[in-house]
């Protein structure tokens, strides 16, 4: 019965919020490609749009038994039939020097009091519950956040498995997916799934949002579209639970 | 609330050898565990710390490491204890697998070995044909939970004795791994399995110091899977190797005089030629009082007794695993302190009695609540039946 050093039997379990599933991710067909060719996803960092917007207990495993084996078995057939990708020298320099920006940058604020703040902010303004004014607030406070992320410093300036590069790499991503959420939530009055606005827009809308959002980063910003939802067998219902 | 925590830490750059081994202190919150710790002197001391980690809650099995000596997984272990004893603890990287930095060690060979014993199922002819799903009943699986429990954190492989002196054997996990597929009743290739797992760096290998027992932080036990195997080689007829013929004496003596004949032990096991070359040894041992000279041939006053429980054995038809099985469920209980009369919650120290659904005094269940986990109707049990709604509509 011991989970994190605890025997609930005998001492209280320390509760707080986790991620369990993060819903929606990159777009891809049923055999896991995205719009990039020759670029495959799979599991959670895939959105192939089975799951409607919540996903339920259990159905995450489709992730990786079903489209998981459909994404590998497609990334290895194109990648069998095309040895080689030119990618365009000027695009290779950007990544390298952006690498070394971040390297030989000598101060400068740590991640983690960004990643932090970043989380906190998050979950205040954009979790459970969700109000206009809050994630209009929230946005503010990205903006604010990738200012100063434009000064983070790496403490590691090693080559062999430097994990404070890397996140602080990755931090860059989550400032961005942050902001690309909070602009598709905003615009999505109503409640659905996991996006609950029970105090503007408690109830769902399907004549105006039944449709996926799609983001993408043009220049330096999301950019907000929709795709229709195909639907098949299961028409939507209300929550009665 | 919070406490303030000593660690110190094997630090060890590959591109360049340097090891050393450095001391932290910080303040963490009561609950922290040693990974949330590492987080704390990564994020506020020192960014060129190396360790692995993902999901923080014993699924993913990536901060393996090891805590004064012995592997741990780091967000299983928690610090207060280990705090208020006043201990420093060394971290350092796992045993038995290359160093590529700090904390973070090369697992290569680990899933090399892996791949090894065919970590998937290979279904056998008894396959329905017609494209159906092939279910089983529950029970039919119970035997290889502990195994399937794996997370490949390799804590076992890190305090692997045998693989110390022979960094070829296949180890703990990929050999616990192998059971879960040899135990599985869908699998086709069980006693091809057998066979490559009985070859010179297999199951025989193990010195059974149970070390990978003690350090699981999951409870797959790989030592008490790696027993399952030999007894199912056993009785597949595979005891070409000296283990076999070891562990088949050892039941011989048991059964015939009741008593382990010791003397007859190296003949029945490594056969004449080496025997003879063991002699001086043996007179060694002799002269030292470890062995007796002349073996007083006798038979035990109760061997009855063991007669019949190898009689037993036969007539319940629980050989092989199955007998291994039985008797992990067996000592489980006892180390459980299960008593049928005994309740948990009436331990002194125990945390106050929870209500459990429908039971006299427990607030009312939602109606058609499902506590969020989305419901289980008989169509997700059984394959072809129409998927049946909730009346009230929902998912």
């Amino acid at each position: 019965m011991v989970f994190a050093g605890i025997d609930p039997i005998y001492e209280p379990v320390p509760v707080r919020p986790g991620a369990h599933y993060h819903m929606g991710g990159v777009e891809t067909d049923s055999d896991g490609l995205t719009e990039l060719t020759g670029l495959y996803a799979a599991g959670e960092v895939a959105c192939v749009s089975v799951h409607g917007a919540n996903r339920l207990g259990g159905n995450s495993l489709m992730e990786t038994i079903t489209f998981g084996r459909r994404a590998g078995r497609a990334a290895a057939e194109w990648a069998l039939s095309h040895t080689t990708i030119e990618v365009p020298e000027a695009v290779e320099r950007d990544a390298e020097r952006e690498l070394q920006t971040l390297l030989e940058r000598e101060s400068g604020e740590r991640p983690w009091q960004i990643r932090d703040e970043l989380g906190s902010t998050m979950l205040e303004n954009f979790g459970v519950f969700r109000e206009e004014q809050k994630m209009l607030r929230q946005l503010e406070i990205i903006d604010d956040l990738r200012e100063r992320y434009e000064n983070v410093y790496v403490e590691d300036k090693g080559e062999v498995f430097n994990s404070d590069l890397t996140q602080a790499i990755e931090l860059g991503y989550l400032l961005d997916v942050a902001a690309c959420m909070l602009q598709a939530g905003v615009a999505r009055k109503e409640s659905r799934g996991a996006h609950a606005r029970p105090h503007d827009y408690p109830d769902r809308d399907d004549e105006n949002f039944l449709k996926h959002s799609i983001t993408r980063w043009v220049d330096d910003g999301p950019e907000l579209s929709h795709k229709d939802v195909r639907m098949t067998r299961w028409q939507p219902e209300a929550r009665t639970y | 609330m919070a406490m303030r925590v000593g660690l110190k830490i094997w630090r060890y750059d590959s591109s360049t050898g340097d090891r050393a081994l450095r001391e932290y202190e910080v303040d963490a919150p009561e609950e922290a565990t040693l990974l949330d710790v590492l987080d704390i002197v990564k994020d506020r001391v020192d960014g060129t710390l190396a360790y692995r980690k993902s999901c923080r809650m014993m699924i993913c099995g990536s901060c393996g490491m090891r805590m004064d000596g012995g592997a741990v997984l780091a967000c299983k272990t928690r610090m207060l204890p280990i705090v208020e004893a006043g201990h420093v603890p060394v971290i350092s990287a796992m045993g038995n697998l290359p160093i590529v930095k700090d904390l973070v060690v090369d697992m290569s060979p680990f899933w090399s070995k892996f791949r090894a014993v065919g970590p998937w199922l290979q279904p056998g002819y008894d396959q329905p044909q017609d494209g159906r799903e092939y279910v089983i009943a529950q029970e039919r699986l119970n035997h290889v939970h502990k195994e399937a429990l794996c997370i490949n954190c390799g804590c076992c492989v890190s305090e692997c004795n045998a693989m110390e002196s022979d960094p070829e054997f296949l180890g703990p996990q990929a050999l616990a791994k192998g059971f879960r597929f040899v135990g599985d009743p869908r699998e086709g290739r069980v006693v091809e399995r057998l066979e490559e797992y009985n070859d010179e760096h297999g199951i025989w290998q193990c010195t059974r110091c149970y070390f990978c027992n003690e350090r699981c932080p999951k409870g797959v036990d790989p030592r008490d899977a790696i027993a399952k195997l030999g007894a199912e080689s056993v009785k597949a007829g595979i005891t070409r190797d000296m283990g076999a013929k070891h562990a088949l004496w050892f039941a011989r003596s048991a059964e015939t005089t009741g008593w382990l004949r010791e003397e007859e032990l190296i003949p029945k096991t490594q056969g004449w030629v080496s025997t003879i070359k063991q002699m001086k040894f043996a007179m060694s041992l002799m002269s030292h009082g470890k062995a007796r000279p002349v073996p007083i041939p006798h038979t035990a006053a109760d061997v009855d007794e063991a007669r019949k429980l190898r009689s037993l054995v036969r007539e319940q038809g629980v050989s092989g695993a199955m007998g291994i099985v039985q008797g992990e469920h067996a000592l489980a209980a006892l180390g459980h302190g299960f008593e049928p009369d005994r309740d948990p919650y009436d331990r002194e120290d125990a945390f106050p009695r929870p209500y459990l659904p429908g039971e006299n005094g427990a607030p009312p269940t939602p109606a058609g609540g499902d506590a969020g986990m989305g419901s289980r109707t008989q169509a997700d049990v059984t394959p072809g039946a129409e998927p049946t709604r909730k009346p009230e509509g929902g998912a």
